[in-house]
C-alpha cells in the first residue's frame, strides 16, 4: 500500500480552499440575512428573473395606481361635494317657488325672494367654478380656468381628463360643466327666469317655473349619482390596486424570499466552522517531523 | 579486502549521502512551490573489484538524481489550466456587464423603464400640472441616462478586453520562443538535477501560457514539450511559429497561428485568458445589440406618439427622445435637449385644452405594445437581456466553479505524488545524515587501524 503523503503545497492548498469555500458561504448567508432575498442579481436566478421583473415592475404599477385613485378620489369628492351643495340650493329655489306661486303674497314680498333666488343662483355659479388645487372640477379639459363666468357663460369643454386607475382603467376626474349645469336643463337660466318672473310679480311665470327648478333638482340628481358611481369605483380600483401591490410583493417573496431567521442561524453557525477551520489549520501548519528534530 | 579499499567505500559512502543531504534540501528549499516536482537520490552499490578471489564491494554510487514527473498527469493539468482560465476570466468578466444594469435597485434599466412609465401614469391625475410633467421628465431624463451609461460601460467594457487581447500579443510569443529555448537545452543536458530545474522552469512557462491561451502539451521521452494551440503545433523542440492575436476589420477577435506568409485561424480552440476574454467579448456585443435595438425602437415608438400630440401651450411636440446615428444607440440616447427643463413641452394632449391627456395614454400603453423588434415589450425586453446576461455569468460561474474545481484535483493529485513532504524530507535527511555518520567512523576506524599497522611496521 502506498504510504499516504502529505505535501505542504498539498496541505496549504487545501486549507486555503476549505477557508475560502467556507467564507463565500459567509459572505451568501450575511446577504440573506440582511436583504431577506436569495435573488441579489439575475445571476443569482436567470431562469427567474424575466417574472421576478415582471412582478417588481408589476409592484410599482399597482403602488402607482394606488396613488392615482387617491388624487382622483380627491377630486371626485370635491365634485360630488359641490353637487350635493347644488342639489340643496336647488331644493331651496324650489321651495321659494313654491311660496312665492302662493297668490297671497304681494310683490314686495316676491322681490325679497328674488334677491334670495339670486343669491342661490350666484353661489350655484360658485359651485359650478369648485377647484381642487386651482384645477376647476366642472371644465371639463380645459380645467385651468374657470368653467362659468360670472354671468353663468361655459368656459370649459366636452372633453373629459381621465386617470389611470388600472392597467386598463382609467376613470373621469373631471365633469363637463355644461351638462351639469346647462345642458338639457339650463339651471342658470332656470333661476334668471324664476328671479325676473318674481320681480315682475308674473304669477304665470312664477308657476311654470316650480316645474323647471323640479327638472333642475332632477338633473343635478342625476349627476350626483353619476359623482357616486365614480367616487364608488375609484375606491374599488384603489383597493383593488393595494390587494394587486400585496399579491405581486407576495409573490416576487416567495420566488425570491429566504427565511432570514434561519439565514442568521446559518450564519452564526457557519462562522463557529470557520473559527474551527482556522484552529485546525494553524494546528496542522505546526506539525512536523522537522519540528521535532533536536 | 583492503585497509585502503574500506578507506574509499567509506569515502563514496560520505559523498553519496552528502549529495542525497542536498537533494533533501533543495527539496524542502522548493517545498512551498506548486510547480516544483521533488527530486530522489537513486543509489547503486559500485563495481566490485575481485580480492583473493571473491568480488568485494566498493561502496556506492549516486546513479541517478531523478525528478518526479508523469507525462499523462502533466499534460492534463495543462489543459485543465486553460480550461479553468478561460471560464473564470468570462465569469469576471460577465459580472463587471451585470454589474452596469443594477438590476435590484430603482436605478437599473428596467426598474428606471417602470419610473418613466409610473410618472406618466401619475400625470394622468392632472395632464396639465407642471409639476407632474416636471417629474415625467425627470424620470424620463433618468431612464435615458441609465440606459446610456448600461450601454456605454458594455461599449467601454468591450474597448478594454479588445486592449486586453490584444496585449497578449507581448507575453505568449516571447513564451513559445523561452519553451522552445528550454527545449533545446534539456534535451542536450543529460539528466541531472540541473536539467530537472530547466524542466521545471520550462513547465512553469507552459502552465503560464496555458492560463494566458489554454494550450495542449505532449511531453516526450527525450524531456522536450511540444506545445499545440487548436491543432497548430506551436512549439515543438527547439522551434516555435509565432500567434498572432488581433481584432479583425469586420470587428471579431481572432486567433492565428502564423503559416507561411498566412495565418491560420484557431479562434475557436482558443481557450485560456484570451478564449474567456474573446467569448466574454462576442456576448457583451451581442448585449449592446441587443440595447441598440431597444433603444432604436423605444424612441421611435415614444416620438411617434409625442410628435403627434400637442404641448400645453398647443404646439405640436417633437421627439422626446434622441440618439446619435452614428455608433451605438443606446450609448448615446439621451432626452431631447430642447425638453430639458421645459415640462410644458411634454404633448400630452390630443388638442382638446392643457387637461386632455389622450396622447399621455397613448404614451402609457406603449408599456404593454410590443414595439421593440416588432415583437417584445419594451420592458420584457430588457428583463430579457438582464435574464440572458445573468444566465451567462451563472453559466460562466458554474462552468468556473467546475473547472477550478477538477484543476484543484489535479493539483492535489499532483502535489501528493511529487511535491515534497517534509515528514519524509526530514526522515531521509535522518537517514542520510546517519548513514554520513557511520561512513565517518569508518573512516576513523580504518585510519586508526592503518596508524597501528604502520606504528608495528
Amino acid at each position: 500500500m502506498e504510504p499516504i503523503r502529505r505535501t505542504t503545497v498539498f496541505q496549504r492548498e487545501r486549507t486555503v480552499n476549505n477557508l475560502a469555500a467556507v467564507k463565500a458561504q459567509i459572505t451568501q448567508a450575511q446577504v440573506e440575512a440582511t436583504t431577506g432575498t436569495s435573488v441579489n442579481s439575475a445571476q443569482d436566478a436567470p431562469e427567474l428573473w424575466v417574472t421576478v421583473s415582471r412582478l417588481r415592475s408589476e409592484t410599482t404599477d399597482q403602488q402607482r395606481y394606488a396613488k392615482n385613485s387617491q388624487y382622483a378620489q380627491a377630486i371626485l369628492d370635491a365634485g360630488e361635494n359641490a353637487l350635493s351643495q347644488s342639489g340643496n340650493l336647488l331644493k331651496r329655489a324650489h321651495e321659494l317657488a313654491i311660496q312665492a306661486a302662493n297668490p297671497t303674497l304681494n310683490a314686495a314680498a316676491r322681490k325679497n325672494v328674488a334677491a334670495e333666488v339670486d343669491q342661490i343662483r350666484t353661489n350655484l355659479i360658485n359651485l359650478a367654478n369648485t377647484q381642487v388645487s386651482g384645477r376647476y372640477v366642472f371644465a371639463g379639459t380645459n380645467y385651468d380656468q374657470a368653467a362659468f363666468s360670472a354671468t353663468g357663460t361655459y368656459q370649459g369643454n366636452g372633453t373629459l381628463p381621465d386617470t389611470q386607475v388600472a392597467r386598463n382603467q382609467h376613470v373621469s376626474t373631471g365633469y363637463d360643466g355644461a351638462a351639469v349645469f346647462t345642458g338639457t336643463v339650463n339651471t342658470f337660466q332656470i333661476l334668471s327666469d324664476l328671479s325676473t318672473a318674481l320681480q315682475t310679480n308674473n304669477s304665470t311665470a312664477i308657476a311654470a317655473a316650480v316645474g323647471d327648478v323640479s327638472d333642475a333638482i332632477d338633473q343635478n340628481a342625476t349627476w350626483l349619482q353619476e359623482a357616486g358611481n365614480r367616487s364608488r369605483s375609484v375606491i374599488d380600483a384603489g383597493d383593488l390596486a393595494e390587494q394587486m401591490t400585496l399579491v405581486a410583493q407576495k409573490a416576487a417573496e416567495n420566488l425570491t424570499g429566504v427565511d432570514q431567521a434561519s439565514a442568521f442561524q446559518r450564519l452564526i453557525s457557519l462562522r463557529q466552522t470557520y473559527e474551527s477551520a482556522l484552529s485546525v489549520a494553524a494546528a496542522t501548519g505546526r506539525d512536523n517531523l522537522f519540528a521535532r528534530l533536536g | 579486502m583492503s585497509l585502503l579499499a574500506t578507506l574509499s567505500s567509506a569515502h563514496s559512502a560520505l559523498r553519496a549521502n552528502s549529495t542525497a543531504m542536498s537533494v533533501t534540501s533543495h527539496n524542502v528549499a522548493n517545498s512551498t512551490n506548486a510547480d516544483f516536482s521533488r527530486r530522489r537520490v537513486e543509489l547503486t552499490p559500485s563495481l566490485p573489484v575481485i580480492s583473493g578471489g571473491r568480488y568485494v564491494g566498493t561502496g556506492v554510487d549516486v546513479s541517478q538524481i531523478s525528478r518526479m514527473s508523469d507525462r499523462i498527469l502533466g499534460g492534463r493539468r495543462v489543459v485543465q489550466q486553460g480550461q479553468a482560465s478561460k471560464s473564470s476570466t468570462e465569469q469576471k468578466s460577465l459580472e463587471i456587464v451585470q454589474g452596469l444594469f443594477d438590476e435590484t435597485g430603482t436605478l437599473g434599466v428596467r426598474g428606471a423603464l417602470d419610473q418613466f412609465f409610473s410618472r406618466l401614469s401619475a400625470s394622468t391625475a392632472d395632464p396639465a400640472d407642471l409639476g407632474l410633467r416636471s417629474s415625467v421628465l425627470a424620470a424620463a431624463d433618468q431612464f435615458a441616462s441609465t440606459l446610456r451609461n448600461a450601454a456605454d460601460g458594455v461599449q467601454t467594457q468591450i474597448a478594454t478586453l479588445d486592449d486586453q487581447i490584444v496585449e497578449f500579443n507581448n507575453t505568449i510569443n516571447p513564451k513559445l520562443a523561452e519553451i522552445a529555448n528550454l527545449n533545446l537545452r534539456i534535451r542536450g543536458g543529460g539528466g541531472d538535477i540541473g536539467m530537472g530545474d530547466l524542466a521545471d522552469r520550462r513547465d512553469a512557462i507552459i502552465k503560464d501560457l496555458a492560463k494566458q491561451v489554454g494550450v495542449r502539451v505532449d511531453f516526450k521521452t527525450d524531456g522536450t514539450a511540444t506545445v499545440f494551440l487548436g491543432s497548430q503545433t506551436v512549439v515543438d523542440g527547439g522551434n516555435h511559429r509565432e500567434v498572432i492575436v488581433q481584432i479583425s476589420s469586420s470587428n471579431a477577435a481572432q486567433v492565428l497561428v502564423k503559416a507561411g506568409g498566412s495565418g491560420l485561424d484557431i479562434t475557436a480552440h482558443v481557450a485560456g485568458e484570451v478564449g474567456g476574454y474573446i467569448s466574454s467579448r462576442e456576448k457583451s456585443v451581442d448585449y449592446l445589440n441587443q440595447l441598440d435595438t431597444f433603444a432604436v425602437d423605444f424612441a421611435s415608438a415614444v416620438n411617434g406618439v409625442h410628435s403627434t400630440g400637442k404641448d400645453r401651450n398647443g404646439t405640436i411636440g417633437g421627439n422626446l427622445f434622441t440618439y446619435s446615428p452614428l455608433g451605438s444607440a443606446a450609448a448615446t440616447f439621451t432626452l431631447n435637449s430642447t425638453m430639458t427643463g421645459r415640462p410644458d413641452l411634454l404633448a400630452f394632449s390630443g388638442g382638446s385644452g392643457k387637461g386632455d391627456g389622450s396622447k399621455l395614454k397613448a404614451m402609457i400603453a406603449l408599456k404593454d405594445a410590443t414595439v421593440v423588434a416588432a415583437s417584445t415589450q419594451p420592458g420584457t425586453w430588457l428583463s430579457r437581456i438582464e435574464a440572458q446576461i445573468g444566465q451567462d455569468a451563472a453559466t460562466a460561474r458554474d462552468r468556473a466553479e467546475q473547472n477550478a474545481s477538477m484543476l484543484a484535483d489535479l493539483d492535489s493529485l499532483h502535489s501528493q505524488l511529487h511535491g515534497v513532504d517534509l515528514d519524509e524530507e526530514a526522515a531521509n535527511l535522518v537517514t542520510y545524515q546517519m548513514a554520513y555518520q557511520a561512513a565517518a567512523k569508518l573512516v576513523t576506524v580504518a585510519d586508526r587501524l592503518l596508524g597501528n599497522l604502520l606504528e608495528t611496521i
